[in-house]
This record gives C-alpha cells, structure tokens and sequence, in this order.
C-alpha cells in the first residue's frame, strides 16, 4: 500500500520541483491574505459562516425535505443516491433516456469521489472535462491534485508537450495565453455538441429549492445553457436555509480560495429553460456516518475552497497526489478516514499539527484538533508496535534515577564514538534528514553540581 | 427502505442538537466608501473596463463604435441605427455563436467585487447569450450601486425568475502555473459602462 510518507519522499527526490511547488502554493496563500484583510467584518463572515452551517448540520433532514419540495415545485427532478455506485447509476439512467453520447462537466469533486467519468466511459459515453485544469489532468490521464487548481502541480512545459500530443497543437514554448486559447477553441466544439452538461453544486438553497455553481471560466454555464439535459450532482451537506445566506458564502469563498473578491460567473439555477431537463443528484456515501461522529462532524461545513492545502507547509512540500485521496491536504486527511480508515491511515499523520489550516478556513473547522483526534483512533485500533515498546522502556528508566545516570553518560560516550552510519541506521527515524544535537560533554545534574559548587 | 428514506432515516439518527446563532444586520449597518469609487476599482482587479459616462445621450454613439461591424445583440434597445441579431428566430442555443456583442442593462452592481446581476427577465430567458459571445457591454444605473453581496441579496429580495447570475468580469482561467489569462471559455472582454 502507498502511504503518504513514501509518496511524499518520492515527490522530494526532485528538490526544484518541490520548491517550485511551494512557492506556487504560497503565491495563492498570499493572494488570500490580502484579498481578506479588505474586508473590515472577516471574522465575524467566517464565525457567521460556521454558525450557518451549524444550523444545517443540526437540522439537515428538514432541510433537505424543504429543498426537495422547493426544487421539486421548479420543475426540477430531484433523486437520492446512498453511495457512489448508485449516484454513478443515476446518472446513467438520464443519460441513457435521452440517448447521451456526449457529456461535457464542470468541476465537480464529488464526481471524482464516485468515479463517475471512468464508468461513463466503460459504457461508452464520450465525458470532457471543460475545466481548463481538470481537462488538463484528464488528457494526461491523472486526478487532481488540488480541488481549486487541480493542475497545479504541472509545468507549463509539460502541458505545452500534453497538447501538442493530445490535441495536435502546435509548439507553443509553454505560454499559457497560447495554451489556454488553444483549450478554448477544441473546448467549444465540445460544448456547441454535447447532448448533456453536468455540474457540481457550491451551494443549495433549502427555502428557494434552487442552487449555485461558481466559476471563473464560465465553464458550466456554457455546458449547461447550451444542452438540452442539464445534471447536477450534490454531497447532501452542500445546504443552506436561505438565499440571504449566500452574501455570506460568497464573500469567504472566492477571497479564501484564489485571493478574488468573488468568482467570475456566479450561477443562480431555480427552473430549467424552456425545453431543458434539469435533474439533481443529492449523495450520502458516508456524509450521514461522518455528521454522527461528534468529534468529526464539522468537516461537513467545508465549501471546497482549497485554502487549506494552500496554507499547509507538507501540502506544499509533499504536492496532492501524495495523499492518494480525492480531497487531499489538510480537509482531505480529516474526510478521507471516515470513508476507509485502514487505506488513509497515514494521512492524518502528514501534518505538523501548526493549526495554520484551522486559522484560513472560512468556516472555522477546527481541522488540525481533528487531525490530532484522528491520530488516537488510528493508533487505538492499528498500534505502532516500536513506540508502543519504546514507551514503556522510557517508562522504566524515567522511574529509576539511578538507571537514567547510567544510561546518559552510556549515551554520551557512545554517540561520540560509534560510526555515523550506524546511529543514522533506518532504526534512527528521527535521523532522517535531520543531525542529532551536538552530544554536551557532561550530564545537567553533573553540570549543576559543580557550577553551584562554584558560585556558592 | 428506499434510498431517500434511508438517508433522511440515518440523518435523524445522528445529527447532532447544537444551538446556533447568527446576524445578519451586522453586514448591512457598516459604513462604506464612495460606491462609484470602489466599484471601479473592483472591476480593474477583475480585468473588466469601465467608462463613466454622465450624459446618457452619447450612449449610442459610444455602443455604435464598440460594436463596429460585428454580429451583436442588444437586450437594452439604444442602438437604433442598427438591426440586432435576431435571437428569437433560432431553434437551438447554439446558433447563438455567431453573436460576437451582448449589450445588456444589469439590474444591480455591487461595488466590493464588480458583480452585476442579469437574469431571465434581463436576459428574455436566452440565459447563453453573456457566456457564449467574445465580448458583453453593460450598461449600470450608478443608482443600482450597492457596497456589499449582502445588500445586493436585500435588493434582490429573492428569485423573481428561473435562473439569475452574478457576473464579475472577463472569463479568466490561471490554471497554468498561476498565470492570469483573460477569456477561458467565456468572454474575453468586459466593458461596464456606468450612466
């Protein structure tokens, strides 16, 4: 099984790419800070956002029932899916009544969490990712590595080459202007042909019974206005009560994620258009055993907006796909347990518990006390078996002050003259890419002894 | 059990009871700058153009000249000099493409981040028209000027037809390497022309 420290020391071996990487990263981060300190009222949006969300989390059956009604009521068809296979499913289902060849789809990471695209295609319908990024990593047949910037990771170069192999392109020396003119002009020809569109929800509003998808490259609107079957795909956590509510999602979504003061294109969907089908796909897989951990349940207020992993200095140095998850970083290490325990083990490890990702998120989710909490499940139910053995001996010469005296002045003249290889051996976890402190020539309790002696 | 019912059953089984509460007025009672000001400021951040054009009788000249001789719609009936496209004789939205212009009069602009609302009404229910043509001129009422999404939200009060967006800018994608490129799948410019 890959884990995360493996993947992340494979990412490391190429120091300029992971430096790279980080500064990428940290150029957002700071778009945000400055984005957010234009704003007089940013903690209280953000403790706003969080009660709001609590408030749905509390009382999430009712809303959902409001919503359906509503949704209902606009002629929208509404279905329930309890897990990925089924909302994979249903979409099949609409896509086989109207005879779908071709879908084109906006960003949705929950599609990427049922693996939808890759079951689509089993069954032989064309699905184009219209997302300049997420079409990126689908012509180069990889997932995201970031749910805001899922190319992220890619250089210029290499997408230049990626066209040039996959779409025909010419040479372009890497310049993204040509690069995304180019996505542009093969793009449209798939949204002017597709039989249906399908986007992700940001948000739904349970009093209206319509939702909102944002984007900055107008990417679903021109999927959805143009075909004739528009899909919808939802987490069931993606509620809000009222319409008046998104004046404050809105404002923390776009600063907190790119350093905008909103998206491009917010998208107010209620009826579909005249002619047009609209169909809502509402998914549980794991969403209701998540809200019934206490401990855990607040990851459910998350908007997808990315700062985390933006923030989050392993993010930054080990790159997304390290985690082997569909949301990675800092959000993704505290949902992606609660689906399988045993695959995501190392995640909540690959932190270094700052808390820098708790102080960005718009809606205040504790997420580095949740790492920490997700760290004593695991090890209650998979034990480290050398900590566990290194403890308990700690324990023993911890309750012996004549054993820790022997054992120190053991140690300090064995650090000085056991060849290095051997005390950074691969038992030496600690070793690692890092020295042990210079070893003191006496023990403290010697040192205190004699200069006491010496003052007086 | 069905799927719906099955999930509607496990949310009542473990949803948790926590008091909540929250204020909305706070946003509203908040002093603001000069909302002309401001919101032309928030356009440039989003790589759109404003003109600000106090007498409204230059406006067709104005619109005559950006238009030049493109293919163009025009939803706000100054140019008279010109025929629009006509919209309304086609059958598939997607012989809109052919459109290059979209004028149009936003109901409401909200100076903190250059949004300006369109919907059905504005947009007679041709909702592709402001995404799928190379460049939108809009025309804003300095009247319509609100600071923040939470005024725009009062205004608004509510959906009063099916589809409605805020729209911000120029299309842009900085999905390579962070570079900012202007006109991803949408407009590739976006002239707000305040009266």
């Amino acid at each position: 099984m890959l884990t995360h420290p493996k993947a992340a020391a494979e990412f490391n071996k190429d120091e300029d790419r992971v430096n790279w990487h980080d500064k990428s990263l940290w150029f957002v981060r700071n778009k945000r800070d400055l984005a957010v300190n234009k704003i007089p009222q940013w903690e209280e949006l953000r403790e706003t956002a969080s009660q709001i969300k609590m408030k749905v989390l509390s009382n999430l059956d009712t809303y959902l029932e409001e919503f359906e009604k509503n949704a209902k009521a606009n002629g929208i068809q509404v279905h329930w899916a309890i897990d990925g296979d089924e909302h994979n499913k249903i979409v099949k289902g609409i896509l086989d009544k109207h005879n779908v060849k071709k879908l084109v789809k906006s960003k949705s990471m929950l599609t990427e969490e049922c693996h939808l695209n890759p079951f689509l295609e089993k069954h032989g319908i064309e699905v184009v990712d219209t997302d300049l990024g997420e079409r990126i990593v689908q012509l180069a047949k990889e997932p995201p590595s970031h749910i805001v910037m899922p190319a992220i990771h890619k250089k210029k170069e290499e997408i230049d080459e990626l066209f040039q192999r996959t779409m025909g392109t010419e040479p372009g020396n890497g310049d993204p202007q040509f690069l995304t003119n180019a996505a542009r002009v093969d793009l449209r020809e798939k949204f002017l042909n597709a039989d249906a569109a399908l986007t992700g929800v940001n948000f739904a509003i349970a009093d209206t019974g319509g939702f909102v998808v944002c984007t900055n490259e107008g990417n679903a609107d021109m999927g959805v206005h143009l075909a004739p079957v528009h899909i919808a795909c939802m987490g069931m956590e993606k509620l809000i009560p009222t319409m008046e509510h998104l004046g404050v999602f809105l404002r923390l979504l776009a600063r907190s994620a790119t350093g905008q003061s909103i998206t491009t294109y917010s998208s107010h969907f209620l009826k579909p258009r005249k002619g047009q089908e609209m169909h809502l796909v509402i998914v549980d897989n794991g969403r209701t055993e998540q809200l019934g951990r206490e401990d855990f349940r607040n990851s459910l207020k998350c908007i997808r907006c990315g700062a985390c992993m933006n923030t989050c200095p392993i993010y930054r140095r080990s790159g997304g796909h390290s985690y082997g998850s569909v949301v990675p970083g800092p959000i993704g290490s505290i949902l992606s347990p609660n689906i399988d325990l045993k695959k995501y083990s190392t995640l909540p490890f690959a932190s270094t518990l700052c808390g820098s990702c708790s102080d960005v998120c718009p809606v205040k989710i504790d997420i580095h006390s949740q790492l920490y909490k997700w760290r004593q499940v695991i090890m209650k139910e998979h034990p480290d078996k050398v900590k566990q053995v290194a403890m308990k001996v700690n324990g023993k010469v911890f309750k012996y002050p004549w054993l820790y005296d022997i054992l120190g002045g053991f140690a300090r003249t064995m650090l000085k003259i056991i060849p290095r290889g051997i005390i950074y051996s691969k038992l030496n976890v600690w070793g690692k890419q890092r020295d042990l402190p210079d070893v003191p020539e006496s023990s403290f309790k010697a040192w205190y002894k004699q200069n006491r002696k010496k003052n007086g | 059990m069905d799927s719906r019912a099955k999930i509607l059953d496990r949310i009542r089984q473990n949803k948790p009871e926590v008091d909540s509460s929250f204020d909305l007025n706070q946003f509203l009672d908040v002093p603001f700058d000069d909302l002309v000001e401001s919101y032309q400021a928030s356009l440039a951040a989003n790589g759109g153009n404003s003109l600000d054009l106090p007498d409204k009788g230059k406006l067709e000249g104005i619109l005559l000249e950006e238009v030049g001789d493109k293919s163009f719609v025009d939803l706000t009936g100054i140019i008279k000099s010109k025929t629009s496209f006509n919209y309304e004789g086609i059958d598939q939205p997607k012989e809109l493409s052919e459109v290059k212009i979209l004028i149009v009069a936003g109901k409401l602009g909200v100076a903190e981040n250059a949004a300006i609302w369109l919907d059905d009404d504005i947009l007679h229910e041709v909702r592709a028209l402001p995404f799928i043509v190379e460049r939108t001129i809009f025309i804003l009422d300095k009247n319509n000027l609100v600071p923040t999404m939470h005024h725009a939200y009062q205004t608004l009060g509510g959906m009063k037809s099916g589809f409605g967006t805020f729209i911000a800018g120029p299309s842009k994608t900085a999905d390579i390497e962070q570079n900012l490129v202007i006109g991803a799948h949408g407009t590739k410019s976006h002239l707000v022309v305040l009266v």
